[in-house]
């Protein structure tokens, strides 16, 4: 059975073909338009889903669209009656894409992708979600907690995972409504704090840790956490139910302090009693908040299921300091993060499920790999730069290339390096890089402001030889923990860490650890070892600022044009520095 | 020519006004040739003739320099607009035109685009007479963007022979049609806004007083829909 799922219409749309239960490719269109968080019907991802299996649409059995657009159509209607007559801006905005096409996708997706309309069926939001994390986990039986913005309906919701002789199933056991969410509450503040919703969340994470969460009483007013781990959140403080451009009122503002400016400076670390150290202040009540929120809820998911793994996905989860505090406060003995946890990762739970819940086939290997996207050989590569007439070095003896690099890094030298297919999820694994030496604490601040050019406070990752893992970063205190591979999760520092590789220790002593088992970054790290003692290197995805990550070698080349890069590997060929472009 | 000089006679004052109009024009400008310096990149790659690869490899490494130049000209003319720092990459956008219009559309594409922009130079040079740098810099890029005009048609004509016309009256066509439907989707986007909120006002006060007294919103823990388990509940 060949099933191909689709996520799209909202943000991150993608597409992730599955055949026999095997993931054979998944993307998000982003990677394909380089237009941030694409909503478009993922055409271009399907195509190279297709491609890569090397068949046609003929030969999809079912496409699965990820969600429920009548139930979705539901809500927007029955919030737009209960929020009246304020409501009237963001109704007559939304009202129209509706019933001019998203009520009749059905139809275009048939057109577009050129199959049957008869084999287009349609997911359920969060049951999407829960599917991507528990088919893609280690765990024939598992609790599952999905949490985001918002689906059709829910915002929040606990299932039960079981795969057995009789194939899998997922077992829903509660779920928690619009307007009450914790993904909206993240995304509300990350408003007021002058980012943009659904982009800049994970700045708001960073930002937290320059912060002291004096706020949390504050944030226990704006949303109460009931005993049975439901979260009410009071509509005094938002705007995201019925205004079309803001998510929160002036209530907040009353309570919190007036709100960020998109674009303001942030120069962190911040006296005491300025701007800047309030909104630091605010993101970490926020992220205290959150984190004591998930885990009562884990804590609730636990008791609900008896289960003693979990398996998580939505964009909460993409939180990887809460995922951490799970792994070493909650209940459960193990955890697994679904790489692409947000809305992407809709599209690959949405097939998973057709295979597995519906047609009932067995399970195969867990996901070990994120490796999912488009491939460009090192022979399409070298004859791009061959007939561009673009001044390279090509190695054809692998080893020397990782040789090579590793000097270049170990000499303070910033490279990018491009390797095989393109990872599936918002994490750069080795696949689309830029690396940097962690030793020289310098590093990161010229990645970020002169290659990046993105925010100072934002911390890099760590690329860890999975050996030298607990030698550099503390391991979680009890049971598996399957979320480093596909960096989900953060991880405390040792004092050799702070001491020997200070570029990838963010404010508060943790990093968010990126474990590398095999492939050309693991050859590399080796080759970096020999030379330094460390195995370990700065990892951030190889883009701009509010760009999407590199896919193919030519966007590979224009972000090294544009920024200060020493060096691009793409492939076996590396390109020295050239004058950049702006 | 005259009809460049035209409407730059009459929109220049108004849009090139004062020195933060120019510095927001040209940092315009610089996102322009950024985003066309990506899009003839990404033409670069997916071309398989190699002297077409050369030739767009070689055009987007000058639209990139053109986007540099019009960049420390916006930085120039009114320093401090740039507020973040001095590093603030310009946010370019990719349109695929390779992919979406093939390689004769393309190169048609290039070929009209490159002569309305090298026109629009000369037309902008001759405004900023009073300006010397500005007006050296748009004689520059007229200069040349003369070039791109040139080798696209020149490669249309080689590449495609007889279908260049075709190709060129097709991006004529396209391109109007475009900017119809441009405006008719904003008119109409428009309209049916104004519509909706009509009905919003006058239809669906009924509807929501039932909805707030029947249904009240709740917090709390919900039964979740029907389990899919089978292909009917999809």
């Amino acid at each position: 059975m060949r099933a191909l799922g689709i996520s799209a219409y909202f943000h991150d749309s993608a597409a992730a073909l599955v055949e026999d239960g095997v993931i054979v490719a998944a993307a998000q269109e982003e990677r394909f338009t380089r237009i941030k968080h694409d909503a478009s019907l993922p055409l271009n991802a399907v195509k190279m889903c297709l491609d890569t299996a090397g068949v046609d649409m003929r030969s999809i059995d079912t496409v699965v669209f990820y969600e429920k657009p009548l139930r979705k159509f539901e809500r927007l209607m029955v919030t737009h009656l209960r929020e009246f007559p304020r409501g009237i801006g963001q109704f007559s905005r939304a009202m129209g894409t509706w019933l001019s096409k998203r009520l009749w996708m059905k139809g275009e997706i048939a057109r577009e992708l050129g199959c049957d309309v008869e084999k287009i069926v349609f997911s359920d939001h969060h049951l999407s979600h829960a599917a991507s994390a528990f088919l893609c986990s280690p765990f024939q039986r598992a609790a599952i907690l999905t949490v985001d913005g918002v689906g059709e309906w829910a915002t929040t919701s606990i299932y039960r995972g079981i795969s057995d002789a009789d194939g899998s199933r997922i077992e829903s056991l509660g779920e928690l409504h619009f307007p009450h969410s914790i993904g909206l509450l993240y995304s509300a503040i990350t408003a007021y704090l002058g980012f943009t919703v659904n982009e800049g969340e994970y700045k708001v994470m960073g930002l937290a840790a320059y912060g002291k969460p004096r706020f949390l009483d504050e944030f226990c007013k704006i949303a109460t956490i009931a005993e049975d781990a439901s979260l009410s959140l009071d509509p005094r403080y938002f705007a995201y139910a019925w205004h079309s451009e803001k998510s929160f009122t002036s209530h907040l503002e009353a309570l919190l302090g007036p709100a960020r400016v998109p674009g303001t400076a942030f120069d962190l670390p911040a006296p005491e009693g300025s701007s800047a150290q309030r909104w630091a202040d605010v993101a970490a009540s926020l992220q205290a908040f959150t984190e004591r929120y998930m885990l009562v809820l884990a804590r609730h998911a636990q008791k609900l299921t008896g289960e003693t793994c979990l398996a998580m996905a939505g964009g909460v989860a993409l939180n990887s300091v809460a995922n951490r505090r799970l792994m070493d406060e909650g209940p459960f003995t193990e955890l697994f993060v679904q790489p692409a946890a947000g809305d992407a990762g809709g599209a690959l739970g949405a097939a998973l499920l057709a295979c597995h819940v519906v047609d009932k086939q067995p399970r195969g290997a867990p996901m070990t790999s994120a490796f999912l996207g488009e491939e460009h050989t090192g022979a399409s590569v070298r004859r791009f730069l061959d007939d561009c007439r673009v001044k390279h070095t090509s190695f054809a003896d692998r080893s020397a290339l990782y040789k090579e690099v590793a000097n270049r890094l170990a000499s303070g030298e910033i490279g990018g390096w491009f390797q095989g297919r393109f990872e599936w999820g918002p994490r750069a694994l080795g696949g689309r890089s830029i690396l940097a030496d962690p030793r020289d604490s310098a590093a990161r601040e010229r990645v970020n402001r002169k290659i990046k050019f993105r925010e100072p406070f934002r911390p890099f990752a760590p690329a860890v030889l999975a050996e030298e893992h607990d030698r550099w970063f503390v391991p979680v205190s009890q049971g598996g923990d399957h979320t480093t591979r596909f960096m989900c999760s953060v991880a405390p520092a040792t004092e050799e860490a702070r001491l020997k590789i200070p570029a990838v220790v963010h404010v508060d002593g943790t990093s968010r650890v990126g474990v590398v088992e095999s492939g050309p970054l693991h050859e590399l790290l080796l080759e970096f070892r020999a030379r330094t003692g460390i195995g370990v290197l700065l990892n951030t995805s190889m883009n701009l600022k509010d760009e999407p990550i590199c896919g193919s070698p030519a966007e590979a080349y224009g972000t090294f044009l544009r920024s200060d890069l020493d060096f691009l590997v793409l492939e076996d060929c590396l390109i020295e520095r050239r004058p950049k472009w702006n | 020519m005259i009809l460049f000089d035209s409407i730059v006679r009459i929109a220049a004052p108004v849009v090139w006004r004062n020195d933060a109009e120019i510095a927001k024009k040209l940092e315009e400008f610089s996102a322009t040739e950024a985003g066309s310096a990506l899009d003839m990149l990404k033409a670069a790659e997916l071309e398989t003739i190699p002297r077409l690869r050369r030739l767009f490899f070689r055009h987007a490494m000058d639209e990139a320099r053109h986007a540099r130049m019009f960049e420390a000209m916006a930085r120039a003319t009114r320093p401090g607009r740039i507020a973040v720092s001095e590093y603030t990459p310009i946010h370019a956008r990719r349109q695929n035109l390779f992919a979406n219009l093939g390689r004769a559309r393309f190169l048609a594409f290039v070929h009209l685009a490159e002569k309305d922009g090298e026109q629009h130079f000369r037309s902008l040079a001759r405004h900023f007479d009073d300006r010397p740098e500005l007006a050296e810099l748009f004689a520059t890029l007229a200069d040349e963007e003369r070039f791109h005009v040139r080798y696209a048609i020149q490669n249309l004509l080689r590449v495609e022979g007889a279908n260049a016309r075709k190709a060129l009256r097709g991006v004529r066509v396209a391109s109007a049609w475009r900017a119809w439907r441009r405006q008719g989707r904003a008119i109409g986007d428009r309209l049916a806004r104004l519509t909706l909120a009509i009905v919003y006002l006058f239809v669906l006060p009924i509807f929501a007083l039932a909805q707030k007294r029947l249904e009240p919103e709740k917090s709390g823990w919900k039964a979740a829909p029907t389990a899919t388990v089978s292909r009917r509940q999809f």
